[in-house]
């Protein structure tokens, strides 16, 4: 915490070195002790200024004016300095990288005083979704002459958590009024409820028929008693279930695919819920669950929550790509032994070093199944990058507990790939990894999952067209 | 008002004192200037300029006759220092609250480094170290005050502020503010 001098205090220390010399050359002795009398002012002022620097107390507090941040929205912060001692002060707020100042001035400079603080109000715009952290301010503190300033560091240690944009909110309630969205058919479960809704034919009564089912007209018009018979609809309760690893979180240009799952897990999770389905969710990363809502009517709101809080983007260099060299788990029997045993041993207590062995989604689908006796339709967001054969075993082990599931996956290279950064080698890669990752999809389309894959411009209609009518 | 007394009362004592020549007080004209325009460089200026060009007349004062230099150091350097201070504080000027513990080291040092130089007129009379030159006596003065002063201008500031070494009787936010 060093005391610097200012341009005045160097000037006259400036000063005070022109008069010894004049004095010396001129033999002016009245000369030297002004000389004197201005170091002897000099000290004064910073041992003063230093003892004032210990007997300080500077509170910082900077708060955020409205209670919700969305991305790409503005947002006023308010910050206030006070301080129990009369003092120049000087700082600039820092926003974090990821903010842009909108309006306003994050300056504040002054002299404060005990009973009347400083204080300045200005708008940031957030560019990205997740949690960010204020960086800590530096105050300069400045001599009552302006011949000294010293800095001190304060943290009030503000967090904020942006929100995806109110316009992907918007779109997800439009389309939650908009969309029809029924699931037919005999529910599997006990858990799941099974409504009629529209008339479907009229069949010859049977002894056990309920009475308000007769059709009385059709039954006066035959001689006959008839029974209505209507479509059947049921409520399944449904997870949705969010991949947040490493390539979803990946930011480029603006966005990350994960934001994209989101928005889409928003979509769906609104409309389901209008239809008075349960929903639920489950955020999974390479190693363990993030967060996770039972499927619950009315829980909505639970599900939004644990949908703004999954990790925040990350920025890497430039995209990879998916792993060119993944194959199937193959070699020796004690080999595949252990990359199959090795997830559930390790319940996402131990980072894995080797994709064979991510136990995330294992975990994901463990924790779904420790509630439930299946019959549940999960919707499974994943770009298929982390290890898709893990993906495809932990399918197929939900189907076999009679779950239905919908994999909606992102397709990177959508991303990713600029018009201007095309090369032949990229496109390429990009056509070669489409190969494999259709003969995989293939597979997993054949073992009855449905599949909607999806590009980077996709807003959620499609994948709500897919699973409109999901018959049993 | 107390601002442009002191500048006049320096003029007046350098044409009644120093030299009645009026141009060795013009130099005092920024000085003034400085007050009115606001402007603090100028009146710094005119004061380097009052140091060297103002008392450039009174150059037989030394060491050797105390008396003399006590009666011009607090006739003149004083109030010089004064006008200093005046310059560099934001109008209106108000006597602030004086921390005692660096004024009472201040003066020490002061105090201490005319004892030095007491000492060594002391040597300078029996003659068994010092010439009585002016310029001599000039560098011994340059070098003690850079010897006493450069500590407490260079030093850095040890320790925390109060925040650290005692936890606060009243928190400067209230929580439910």
């Amino acid at each position: 915490m060093r005391t610097s001098f200012t341009s005045i205090s160097r000037f006259l220390a400036g000063m005070a070195a022109v008069l010894f010399i004049y004095s010396y050359l001129y033999s002016n002795l009245l000369s030297a002790l002004c000389g004197s009398g201005l170091l002897f002012y000099l000290a004064y002022r910073r041992l003063e200024f230093d003892d004032l620097r210990r007997k300080i107390r500077i509170g910082l507090k900077r708060e955020l004016l409205e209670k919700v941040a969305h991305r790409g929205s503005r947002t006023n912060v308010r910050v206030e300095v006070r301080a129990d001692e009369t003092v120049g002060v000087k700082m600039s707020d820092g926003i974090p990288k990821e903010f842009k100042l909108d309006s306003g001035d994050t300056l504040i400079e002054g002299t404060l005083h005990p009973e009347s603080p400083l204080s300045t109000t200005y708008g940031v715009m957030p560019q990205e979704r997740g949690y960010f952290r204020f960086p800590p301010v530096e105050i300069i503190l400045r001599e009552a002459r302006d011949l000294f300033t010293g800095p001190v560091i304060k943290d009030p240690g503000t967090v904020v958590l942006v929100q995806a944009s109110k316009r992907e909110l918007k779109m997800a309630h439009l389309m939650a009024r908009r969309k029809h969205f029924e699931i037919t058919g005999r529910a599997g479960s006990d858990l799941s409820r099974t409504h009629r809704s529209d008339f479907k034919s009229i069949r010859d009564y049977m002894p056990g028929d309920r009475f308000r089912d007769i059709d009385w007209k059709a039954g006066s018009r035959l001689t006959k008693l008839m029974t209505k018979e209507f479509e059947t609809e049921t409520n399944l309760p449904t997870m949705i279930m969010v991949d947040s690893s490493l390539s979803m979180r990946e930011l480029v240009s603006k966005r990350t695919k994960l934001d994209h799952a989101i928005s889409l897990a928003i979509q769906i999770a609104l409309i389901l819920d209008s239809k008075s389905h349960p929903v639920g969710f489950v955020a999974f990363d390479e190693n363990k669950v993030l967060d996770s809502v039972k499927p619950a009517r009315g829980r909505v709101d639970d599900v939004l929550i644990g949908l703004f809080r999954l990790p925040n983007p990350v920025e890497t260099r430039r995209y990879p790509g998916p792993r060119a060299d993944e194959t199937p788990p193959q070699g020796d029997k004690t080999a595949v032994f252990v990359d199959s045993l090795g997830p559930f041993l390790m319940k996402g207590e131990r980072a894995s070093y080797s994709p064979e062995r991510i136990s995330g989604i294992y975990e994901a689908f463990r924790s779904i199944q420790e509630t439930d006796e299946g019959h549940r339709l999960i919707v499974l967001i994943t770009d298929l990058e982390t290890n898709r054969f893990a993906v495809k075993r932990a399918i197929s082990l939900s189907l076999k507990r009679k779950n239905r599931v919908l994999l909606i996956s992102p397709i990177s290279w959508t991303y990713h790939l600029e018009a201007e950064d095309l090369t032949e080698e990229k496109l390429e890669r990009a056509y070669g990894d489409h190969q494999n990752r259709q003969g995989f999809l293939r597979d997993l389309r054949n073992s009855g999952v449905r599949v909607v894959e999806i590009g980077s411009g996709e807003r959620g209609d499609n994948v709500v067209r897919a699973i409109r009518r999901l018959g049993t | 008002m107390i601002r442009h007394l002191i500048v006049l009362y320096l003029a007046v004592v350098t044409l009644v004192l120093i030299d009645p020549n009026p141009l060795y007080v013009l130099p005092l004209l920024p000085v003034s200037l400085s007050f009115i325009l606001k402007r603090r460089w100028i009146g710094l200026l005119g004061i380097l300029g009052y140091s060297t060009i103002g008392l450039s007349s009174a150059s037989e004062v030394s060491f050797t006759d105390m008396v003399e230099l006590l009666s011009y150091t607090s006739a003149v350097v004083l109030p010089t220092l004064v006008a200093v201070e005046l310059v560099l504080t934001p109008a209106p000027y108000r006597l602030e609250r004086l921390s005692p513990r660096p004024l009472i080291l201040t003066a020490s040092i002061i105090a201490l480094l005319f004892l030095a130089l007491y000492v060594l007129t002391r040597l300078l009379r029996i003659g068994l170290f010092l010439e009585s030159d002016v310029s001599t006596q000039i560098f011994i003065l340059i070098s003690l005050s850079l010897f006493f002063s450069s500590p407490f201008l260079l030093s850095s500031l040890q320790g925390g502020s109060r925040d650290a070494k005692k936890s606060p009787t009243k928190p400067l936010f209230d929580k439910n503010e």
